[in-house]
């Protein structure tokens, strides 16, 4: 009988063995083939493989289908990693007419990869698509009156020109226009009635989508029509790992080569993965990610501006950036994210102080205590430590007579609760949504008319404020506009219309033994074309 | 004739069933905090639409009508065999469902067999060696088995097979072999359940007299275990087996999700989130039917396994 059992489990163990054989090469993984002959490119013969928490390919229902960093379109303008606009489909754009008139001058020679020209009538047809929107989608939505504000009409210059016309001066034209402002598309792959998106994006971008399964994987293959610089990677696979620690699995075993997309891996479990394992390496970059908390500006405590100072005060940001983040954020006192070339650093002591913190607490509320109730969203669990970082905020609070609760909510509960005022802070994020154009993102939250403050009950009702915003958003000189944001920033500081952390970061970590040229770009992506096997 | 008459009356009651389930599951949904056309038109957050468009969008997918209203369109609807569509991405939730049904029958599948064949093994083995060492170690062993937790055994499992040894995936559907670690995982402490019911069955039977008489006339001890008792013991097992097969075939959301498998469970869980009505209702739809099919076989398989049971006496069906 001893003997029987012995001789099954080895039979079981060596039926195990036999299915696993032929590893991982099912899914393409380059990650352990056979050694390349030396007459082969395993740039054109090996599939790179990288992991992502969402699918880049959102497909129907979200208005871009195809997200900006599968490298598939273009937009017209891009935002550079210094903040700079740069041509992209665009080469060159003027404004006359105290900017009641621009003229963008598009590239010539470019294909779209079904073969069609971009042209003025191509491209005027990508904006008569955004005029049958708003099309909402996770990135964020596409809407004629967030591009365009007021526009009259579009008219075609030439071939290679188009003039837009408004009504009221835009000085911050081509910045709307950048990246996620102006998705260029082939007029094949959408429908000119509804504007939807009809089949797989046909863009202008060095890659194009070969095969995709939702919530799978997309398949990327280069384009080699393409205007600029070829892709060095012939075929590209993105996986979709919803998990964050199979999707770092999937890295350690070298199924995938590197992980894309914001919160692709926790900051802190990224740091000791490359010091402990030599054959990774981390590229941080700038993310336009902040994180906040964002108070309930309409009743006590958080709508007197001490005690949201005192809870300023309380918070040690180096503390939770060393204990959680591994000390690769930066602390943040000023609303607008670090990732602009409008960013600046307010003036001012706003650093960790519990005596200054306790002082204004006493104002506000004497020697009373005062419950409140802390919103963490759950599903960002999976991205940050909110949930440690909420704990320490409670403990902190403590000393400024705020007895926390905290309360983990799904998405839906999370939003009505916040909607229906029962909160009084919620640990949160959110993106810059044009680092180039920061005006809708902080008057979103800033402005008294501002959407997310009125609807996220934020308080904030501040005419100062307002008629900055006024301003900036007719000031046609570049300088002025860089003065009006540093006093917004400013005033952000002090005022605190939310109460911001950190600015956040990509961690973007990747076998660096394998291929190089991995760093950040394209709104949460990398640079996919860049990247090429190490030989 | 009987049988069939039996299956019909069991099929009819099915209907009265999944009404009150879909009822009870629609009627949660709306009471449930959430607008779906709010998180429709704010999928990115950072843009909260407003009332007018909220209202819309209401209109558009038919919220704002009485809920007695949207169920029983629903229901018309579904009994012409259409599901609806997602609210997010418009695409029909039956074809979804179809498409990612596959990948959970096979995972149940596998972690099917691994639980009955692991589960009744283990048992066995525990029952014929009752009272010693093998004994006792196989049930601790069940017993760390049914402990420990689904979702700490996949992340092990993936860090033993696909990071140190690299023989298995971590993630996604390639096939056969990614499987493994996912029915693994979910079948662990099924077959600690499995092994502790078949042992407690099988011994009950070794306790009755027809057991004493078949080792008195010379059968050896695992002869009466495996021919005799074990085959009289099968009903319970049958019982628990079935009801196991049915629940994880209505898909195993946390190992869908740690292990990147798209299957109906991973699917329902999204949707539980988005208030995606829709896809709920079916979800609710096609489990309720799976339970109460699953239900109906079981006690077929009654008669196959006890020929003595017959539908219609009164000691039987």
């Amino acid at each position: 009988m001893k003997k029987r059992l012995v001789s099954l489990l080895l039979a079981g163990l060596l039926a195990l063995s036999l299915c696993s054989c032929g590893g991982q090469s099912a899914d393409g993984s380059g990650g352990n083939d056979v050694p390349d002959t030396p007459a082969e490119d395993p740039n054109e013969t090996r599939e790179l493989v990288l992991a992502s928490a969402a699918d880049l390919v959102p497909g129907e229902g979200d208005g871009y289908y195809v997200g900006i960093a599968a490298y598939v379109w273009e937009a017209l303008i891009n935002c550079d990693d210094s903040g700079q606009l740069q041509p992209w489909l665009a080469t060159g754009w003027s404004q006359e007419n105290g900017a009641k008139e621009w003229t963008i001058k598009l590239r010539e020679g470019v294909s779209f990869q079904d073969g069609t020209a971009f042209n003025a009538d191509t491209c005027i047809a990508n904006f008569e698509r955004y005029a049958k929107g708003p099309f909402t989608s996770t990135y964020t939505t596409i809407s004629m009156d967030k591009t365009c504000p007021g526009l009259i009409e579009i008219q075609k210059v030439d071939e290679y020109t188009v003039k837009f016309l408004f009504e009221e001066p835009v000085p911050a034209f081509p910045e709307k226009l950048s990246d996620l402002g102006s998705p260029m598309y082939s007029p094949s792959c959408f429908s000119a009635e509804t504007g939807e998106v009809t089949s797989m994006v046909i863009g202008t971008g060095p890659y194009q989508v070969v095969d995709h399964v939702e919530d799978d994987y997309a398949l990327l293959e280069r384009f080699d029509g393409y205007w600029g610089e070829p892709a060095k990677i012939k075929t590209v696979r993105i996986r979709v790992i919803t998990d964050p620690e199979t999707r770092v699995s999937a890295l350690r075993s070298e199924e995938v080569q590197g992980l894309l997309g914001y919160g692709a891996m926790r900051h802190l479990a990224a740091k000791e993965l490359v010091e402990e394992d030599s054959r990774f390496t981390m590229q941080p970059t700038r993310s336009h990610m902040t994180h906040y908390i964002k108070q309930n500006g309409t009743q006590f405590p958080f709508n007197d501006v001490r005690m949201r100072q005192a809870v300023s005060y309380a918070i040690d940001r180096e503390q939770i950036n060393e204990t959680l983040y591994g000390g690769l954020l930066t602390p943040a006192y000023g609303l607008l994210n670090y990732n602009t070339i409008y960013y600046s650093e307010p003036q001012g002591d706003f650093g960790y102080d519990m005596d200054k913190a306790k002082e204004l607490a006493r104002e506000v509320l004497g020697d009373e205590r005062c419950p409140i109730v802390m919103l963490v969203a759950k599903y960002r669990l999976d991205r940050y430590p909110f949930q440690e970082e909420a704990a320490y905020i409670q403990q902190q609070l403590k000393e400024l007579g705020l007895d926390v609760e905290i309360q983990i909510l799904e998405t839906a509960a999370f939003n009505e609760a916040r909607k229906n005022g029962e909160f009084d802070l919620a640990l949160d994020c959110h993106g810059l949504m044009s680092p180039a154009d920061p005006q809708s993102s902080m008057s979103v939250y800033m402005a008294s008319t501002g959407s997310s403050n009125v609807s996220h009950l934020l308080g904030n009702n501040d005419p100062e404020v307002d008629a900055l915003f006024d301003q900036v958003a007719v000031e046609l000189d570049a300088n002025n506009r860089m003065e009006l944001y540093r006093q917004l920033q400013q005033l952000s500081a002090e005022r605190l219309p939310m109460i911001p952390l950190h600015y956040d970061i990509d961690v973007n970590v990747y076998n660096s033994e394998q291929i190089r040229n991995f760093r950040a770009e394209a709104y949460d992506g990398v640079a996919i074309p860049a990247i090429e096997w190490v030989r | 004739m009987a049988i069939a008459k039996y299956c019909a009356r069991r099929l009819l009651a099915l209907l009265p069933v999944l009404l009150g389930i879909t009822l009870l599951a629609f009627f949660l949904g709306w009471l449930s905090a959430g607008d779906p056309a709010e998180m429709v038109l704010d999928q990115s957050g950072d843009e909260p639409p407003t009332q007018e468009q909220i209202e819309e969008k209401r209109a558009e997918l038919g919220l704002n009508d009485p809920f007695h209203i949207q169920y029983l369109r629903w229901l018309k609807n579904a009994l012409r065999g259409d599901l609806g569509e997602s609210f997010y991405n418009r695409r029909s939730v039956s074809q979804e469902l179809l498409k990612r049904l596959p990948v959970t029958v096979r995972l149940a599948s596998l972690a099917f067999l691994l639980t009955a064949a692991g589960g009744i093994l283990l048992g066995l083995v525990m029952a014929l060696f009752h009272g010693r060492w093998l004994d006792r170690l196989l049930r601790a062993t069940a017993a760390v088995m049914v402990s420990v937790p689904g979702f700490w055994l996949s992340i092990f499992l993936i860090g033993i097979f696909a990071e140190v040894l690299r023989i298995l995936p971590t993630s996604g559907y390639r096939g056969f072999q990614s499987l493994i670690l996912p029915a693994a995982a979910v079948s662990c402490s099924s077959v600690g359940v499995t092994a502790r019911l078949t042992r407690s069955a099988v011994l009950t039977e070794l306790g009755r007299q027809y057991a004493a008489v078949a080792s008195a006339k010379g059968l050896s001890g695992r002869a009466v275990a495996v021919r005799h008792a074990f085959l009289n013991s099968l009903i319970p097992i049958v019982t628990s087996l079935g009801n196991y097969f049915a629940s994880v075939l209505g898909g195993s959301a946390i190992a869908e999700s740690i292990f990147s498998l798209n299957g109906i469970g991973s699917y329902a869980i999204d949707a539980v989130g988005r208030r995606d009505y829709f896809v709920i209702q079916s979800y609710v739809l096609l489990t309720g039917t799976i339970y109460v099919a699953a239900n109906l076989l079981i006690d077929l398989l009654y008669i196959l396994v006890n020929p003595k049971i017959r539908v219609g006496e009164r000691n039987g069906l």
